[in-house]
């Protein structure tokens, strides 16, 4: 069974006066006094203008002192970046002056000349071939490191908010 | 009665403010073109005084053999300047001298004097300080002293296979070889850093800063394998020597896949010492493996019967008979003892190398069929090894007006025909693979900062039948084993080739006390691990012959390079015995 809505009471706009009175309560014409509305009559406290202006400052100083401190914080960041980058540039040369040394090292001629003076090796007037039922080991050839592998690396994940951002037309 | 001036304007007065507002006028005119019309060109200018721009210099990339040692590679250096500008200041920079002078071991009056000399700009005090010695040398701070980046190439292995490798000059550019055939993989791509400066030029670190980083150059993998490149350089060093020969080439590669194991020259360039500016540089860097024609000789004698054979024209115990001259087209061709054989199979032919079996042939398959199997050969066409000047070779057919009938002749015996090695050793390589014409490359790998690229075997053409391969390979081994002290003979190994031996082609005909001797061969004949040939350049001292000077050089080249690969010996009853051992 469907109901049937009341009708909604009228709204009665509060009575205000016309003009307004003194704080105090007192009536204008002396010895009329006249009730307050609700609420009325409530002594306000006033906030000086001192402190406001000592609230405004330093709030300009907090934010002052964030720009400063953020600022700092930027400029020793890019510093300590370029020395990272400096490092890194460094270790790079130092990776490639040690293969190179390595694959000197490896310098046929001066493998033999080693095996020659300082280990006294000597040619063999003559070679004995002795065959074995065991494969021979690999073949190691010294240094190998150097045809890089390719890495395949996963892009990183992309955060939630970074796809929210890219949804906003010019935050691309 | 006072006079009053005060509202009369003189002539000074009007003179004063027509000054005043005119230069007013003049600097607002100026600050119009400056701050509007020529808006643009300050800011620019403004940006490039602000802005630093620093060129990131990319590391060449590696030349590398085909066990991964690198042949050529790069390592960072500093290249050291004098600032002509900050030296203004005479007593800074003789600190900065002194400093610089014990730190160089250089004498700091001269320092000064090569600082004070330049009249501007930045002065190349020395170039490739050490990075160690350069990082060292930054710490000291010294006055006007500027350090840049720079790289050197560096040959660990030394001078080996300085004709293939090639040299990088001063500005990081290939100038021949692999350096030169593949520098746009090898050089990478330089960077560039922009950043903000401040008033004394350092880098502001958190200010606006572009950056392309530099892209490292690739590496190159070659099929060189250095421990036979060594052999075969020390081999072919070993015999121009004793033979006192003016120049010659060795190849070793692998038959099956055209892989080149090996390539030397003679004479060399030492890439330690280059000088640029040698007049007789260009002989030196030569890769005369894939540079020079020559008449290849008797080794073509293979390539006739094996045209022969494939035609079904001949057998291997087919018999003409050698009366020691054949005449034709009006020229008389001799064997090259003078000798007369009477009845001789296919088999003897190649075996003693006559060159009235070549004329026999000829005969027997006609020009037409000749020059078709040796155009499927890839004789006359580059081989596309993958290097830049190779010579594709020369010879005369019916088609052309100045060929003659003995040319089919004398082309079938390697005369009149003028091969690279190369060329020459990727055709005989198709006996041991079965018929097969292999593409011949040296660069199995590049390896750059986005891709990499495996370069693997190419077949090129099925030039004669598997039967016919397995027979001329076998004629082969019958040269080689079948001759008593042949110098092909490798103790523990049966070997197939053949010698070659030709006159030195000059300008009026041939000298005919220069030749060239050579020897192309397989080892182990049973199933062939490697290909050699052999060529010495106008050998002297009585022996000219290529079984006398090639043949040797391929038994040192083949027995070393059986042992590197540990190649089971397939004869080893010819293995020396030590005494006390069965």
């Amino acid at each position: 069974m469907a109901s049937i809505p009341h009708a909604a009471p009228p709204r009665v706009s509060p009575q205000r006066p016309s003009a307004p009175l003194p704080r105090t309560g007192q009536h204008p014409m002396p010895g009329a006094v006249r009730p307050m509305p609700e609420g009325w009559g409530v002594t306000r406290r006033r906030i000086s203008r001192f402190t406001i202006a000592s609230f405004a400052l330093l709030a300009v100083g907090v934010v002052g002192l964030v720009q400063v401190l953020q600022t700092t914080h930027v400029a020793a960041t890019g510093y300590e970046v370029r020395a990272l980058e400096r490092e890194q540039q460094d270790l790079d040369a130092d990776i490639r002056s040690l293969e190179a040394q390595i694959a000197s090292s490896s310098n046929l001629d001066r493998i033999q000349k080693d095996a020659t003076t300082r280990l006294g090796m000597v040619r063999p007037a003559q070679s004995v071939r002795v065959s074995e039922d065991v494969a021979a080991p690999a073949l190691v050839p010294l240094p190998r490191r150097y045809v890089p592998t390719q890495e395949h690396l996963d892009p990183p994940a992309i955060a939630w908010w970074e796809r929210v951002l890219g949804i906003i037309p010019g935050m691309h | 009665m006072t006079k009053s001036h005060s509202n009369h304007l003189t002539w000074r007065h009007w003179i004063l403010a027509t000054l005043v507002v005119g230069s007013f006028a003049v600097v607002l005119v100026h600050l119009y073109r400056v701050q509007v019309l020529d808006h643009e060109q300050y800011i620019k200018e403004a940006a490039i005084t602000r802005q630093g721009a620093v060129t990131v210099s990319a590391s060449r990339g590696a030349i590398l053999d085909a066990t991964g040692y690198p042949l050529a590679t790069s390592v960072d250096t500093w290249d050291v300047y004098i600032d002509r500008f900050q030296w203004r200041d005479h007593a800074k920079a003789q600190q900065a001298a002194i400093g610089l002078a014990s730190f160089l071991k250089r004498d700091a009056g001269q320092i000064l004097a090569e600082g004070f000399a330049q009249p501007s700009g930045d002065l190349l005090l020395q170039r490739s300080l050490s990075y160690d010695d350069g990082l060292k040398l930054d710490k000291l701070d010294l006055w006007g002293i500027r350090l840049v980046r720079s790289s050197v190439r560096l040959y660990p292995e030394g001078d080996l296979a300085g004709q293939l490798i090639g040299y990088v000059g001063r500005d990081g550019a290939g100038l021949w070889g692999v350096e030169a055939d593949f520098d746009s993989m090898l050089r990478g791509k330089d960077g560039w850093l922009t950043t903000e400066r401040d008033a004394l030029g350092r880098p502001i670190a958190f200010s606006k800063r572009t950056e392309r980083p530099a892209v490292e150059g690739g590496e190159v993998q070659l099929t060189i394998d250095r421990f036979m490149q060594a052999i075969t350089e020390r081999a072919l060093e070993s015999a121009l020597g004793k033979y006192g020969a003016k120049s010659g080439s060795i190849i070793v590669m692998n038959p099956r896949t055209g892989a080149v194991l090996a390539m030397s020259s003679r004479p060399g360039v030492q890439l330690s010492t280059v000088n640029l500016n040698d007049q007789k540089l260009d002989a030196l860097v030569r890769n005369r493996a894939i540079t020079d024609l020559y008449e290849p000789g008797s080794t073509m004698k293979t390539i006739t019967a094996a045209i022969a054979l494939d035609k079904g024209l001949v057998t291997p115990e087919s018999t003409y008979v050698d009366t020691g001259a054949e005449k034709i087209g009006g020229y008389t061709i001799s064997n090259w003892d003078f000798s007369a054989n009477g009845p001789t199979t296919l088999r003897q032919y190649l075996q003693k190398s006559l060159n009235t079996g070549s004329v026999w042939l000829g005969k027997k398959m006609g020009p037409d069929t000749f020059y078709q199997y040796i155009k499927a050969f890839g004789f006359g066409e580059a081989t596309h090894v993958g290097l830049a000047g190779e010579a594709e070779g020369q010879y005369r057919t019916p088609a052309d007006q100045n060929w003659y009938e003995v040319d089919l002749a004398t082309n079938a015996y390697g005369q009149g025909i003028a091969v690279t090695p190369l060329q020459m050793l990727t055709a005989i390589n198709s006996f041991a693979n079965q018929g097969r014409l292999m593409r011949p490359y040296v660069v199995s790998k590049i390896v750059t900062a986005n891709s990499s690229r495996t370069f693997g075997p190419v077949e090129v053409r099925q030039v004669v039948t598997p039967q016919t391969a397995a027979t001329v390979l076998k004629l082969m081994n019958d040269v080689v084993d079948g001759v008593d002290l042949h110098g092909a003979k490798t103790p523990g190994y049966h070997v197939a080739g053949k010698t070659g031996t030709t006159l030195v082609s000059i300008p009026t005909g041939y000298d005919l006390d220069s030749t060239i001797a050579s020897f192309a061969g397989f080892i182990p004949y049973e199933d062939p691990q490697i290909s050699v040939l052999i060529k010495i350049d106008q050998p002297g001292g009585g022996l000219n012959l290529g079984g006398q000077v090639a043949a040797p050089v391929f038994e040192s080249v083949a027995s070393q390079i059986m042992d590197y690969l540990r190649v089971p010996p397939t004869n080893p009853a010819t293995l020396p015995k030590l005494a006390g051992r069965p």
